[in-house]
């Protein structure tokens, strides 16, 4: 009951804040300029007369051609490697703006176990970038019929609806680290520079060996954004699980125990 | 009966810097505490220790009979506190903060619509936080404090950015809960004046140490008389008033203000 309450209360703030809707309008904005780029590629005139937007197009697709299944492989790499640093921007902001905010000091002094609003703020961050994700599918849908593309194929897209799901839950499992650089430097900055120097690792390690052992390469891997690199192995999982429940620790003991001198 | 606040031995150190020292406090029930020091002496280092925000590095904390390690959620649902400013979440109305708090301390409904009367938020209820002027930022802050009716209130400089209208306001609701419903309040200031009238004991904090406490009587009397001795003589006054065996020529008593005992204890200027 009172884990219940925590976690309206966790959602109540969010559902306030434009940042929630914000980043919905964000996403769409990445696919309309998905199908944007597709359209370009589908109509050679109208890129010619674009000039550089269309060479831009042209490298972003990899000189594939302008089909249902290009377009949904574009998706899911969004998903994947994009979905991790919006993932990380989403925990940064729900876990860092209550020291932003002034209110860390409030939340920590209430009758309430400091650990639930932890373990609320990871379930609300979660829905969050479920729904986001699932966003993703009704506005692909909606873009590449307004595009006009062909080779839909129903099973391709529960194919990678599939994929998508397993690369947000592996984007989930790297972000709690992101959380408690947001809870132990008090703010969204330093969370934010953390999330955007795992991409850099993510690059470098995906083509190494050691990408199916780097947390964020593997992520890479998976959507394939990290380009082709070596194959994930059981053990890559088993580094994700531990980083997740690295992350949690370290950010339940900094909300548990603590000094909070904001 | 226990006391509200009672608190022996507190240490805190942050690198170099000992905030605190060997500070042992004693809060009755049903007072009104007020906790004076200068910026950085270590009041607010001394409200987060009590309110369980910093581990302090040494001493016994126990509030309303209990400690906060053996029984926090208990401790903290008797206890309504802020801390050094006023903080709400900016985009959610002060209907809405009131009401998550309300949730977050299992109070009754009707406390929210009880408390934004009693700080003269009505007004406001469907404006947000973030548009809210700094006095009835600090009035929101006040007003979760009190919402679920705690025993103890904890206040961090309480009439930070309220008007001259507002301080008496406030003073006044203070003093109602202390003398009306019993709550005790434990409050830190800066505002010599308005602890002086508020406060049934006072505590003088300095450098982490608790130097000085007075009660209202003291308050009132002035407790250290000042001896000015117009002499003929001021080696031979010394040596009369050294053996007290000589009568002065002319004496006038001074009542020394808080004011001025503070800034003696605290090495201002009077």
């Amino acid at each position: 009951m009172i884990f219940l309450n925590v976690l309206y209360v966790e959602f109540a703030k969010l559902r306030r804040s434009k940042v929630t809707w914000l980043s919905f309008l964000v996403y769409a904005v990445m696919i309309a300029m998905a199908g944007f780029f597709m359209w370009i590629i589908k109509n050679p005139g109208a890129a010619e007369s674009l000039g550089l937007l269309g060479q831009k197009a042209d490298l972003t697709l990899g000189g594939k051609s302008p089909t249902w299944p290009t377009f949904l492989g574009l998706i899911f790499e969004m998903a994947g490697m994009g979905g991790m640093i919006f993932l990380a921007f989403i925990v940064a902001y729900v876990f860092g703006r209550e020291y932003v905010e002034g209110t860390a000091k409030t939340m920590l002094t209430l009758p309430t176990p400091r650990a639930y609003f932890v373990l609320a703020k990871f379930v609300v961050t979660g829905l969050w970038f479920a729904l986001l994700t699932a966003w993703l599918l009704p506005l692909g849908l909606v873009a590449g019929r307004l595009v006009g593309l062909s080779g839909f194929d129903p099973a391709l897209l529960r194919g990678l609806s599939a994929k998508t799901l397993v690369s947000s839950l592996l984007a989930f499992s790297a972000c709690p680290l992101v959380a408690w650089i947001a809870v132990e430097t008090r703010g969204y900055f330093a969370a934010l520079g953390y999330a955007i120097f795992t991409l850099v690792l993510a690059s470098v390690f995906g083509h190494t060996g050691w990408g199916p052992w780097i947390p964020w390469s593997i992520i890479g891997l998976y959507s394939g954004m990290a380009g082709t690199g070596p194959a994930l192995v059981a053990g890559s999982y088993a580094v994700l699980a531990a980083t997740f429940a690295l992350g949690l620790g370290l950010t339940l003991r900094h909300e548990v125990l603590a000094d909070n001198v904001q | 009966m226990t006391s509200a606040i009672s608190a022996h031995g507190l240490a805190k150190r942050f690198g170099q810097v000992r905030a605190v020292r060997d500070l042992s406090l004693e809060v009755r029930r049903g007072e009104i505490y007020g906790f004076l020091g200068r910026n950085g002496a270590g009041k607010t280092t001394t409200i987060r220790m009590l309110l369980g925000l910093i581990r302090p590095d040494g001493g016994e904390i126990r509030l309303l009979g209990s400690s906060l390690r053996e029984d926090r959620a208990g401790v903290l649902s008797r206890i309504g506190c802020f801390v050094e400013s006023a903080a709400s979440y900016p985009n959610l109305t002060v209907r809405e903060n009131l009401e998550l708090h309300r949730r977050l301390t299992r109070s009754p409904k009707a406390s929210v619509g009880e408390v934004m009367g009693l700080l003269k938020l009505e007004d406001y209820a469907d404006r947000r936080a973030s548009r809210l002027s700094l006095g009835n930022k600090q009035r929101l802050s006040l007003a979760r404090a009190m919402l679920h009716k705690p025993e103890l209130l904890v206040l961090d400089e309480p009439a930070n950015g309220l008007d001259p209208a507002g301080i008496v306001e406030i003073r006044g609701l203070l003093r109602r809960l202390a003398d009306i419903e019993g709550a005790t309040v434990f409050m830190s200031s800066h505002l010599l004046d308005e602890v002086e009238q508020l406060a049934d004991r006072v505590g003088i904090v300095h450098e982490g140490r608790l130097v000085e406490e007075l009660d209202r009587a003291q308050l009132r009397k002035g407790s250290r008389v000042a001896i000015e001795v117009d002499a003929s003589d001021a080696e031979a006054a010394d040596r009369a008033l050294e053996a007290a065996g000589i009568k002065a020529l002319r004496q006038m008593g001074v009542a020394e203000d808080l004011e001025s005992r503070f800034l003696r204890l605290t090495g201002g200027k009077a």
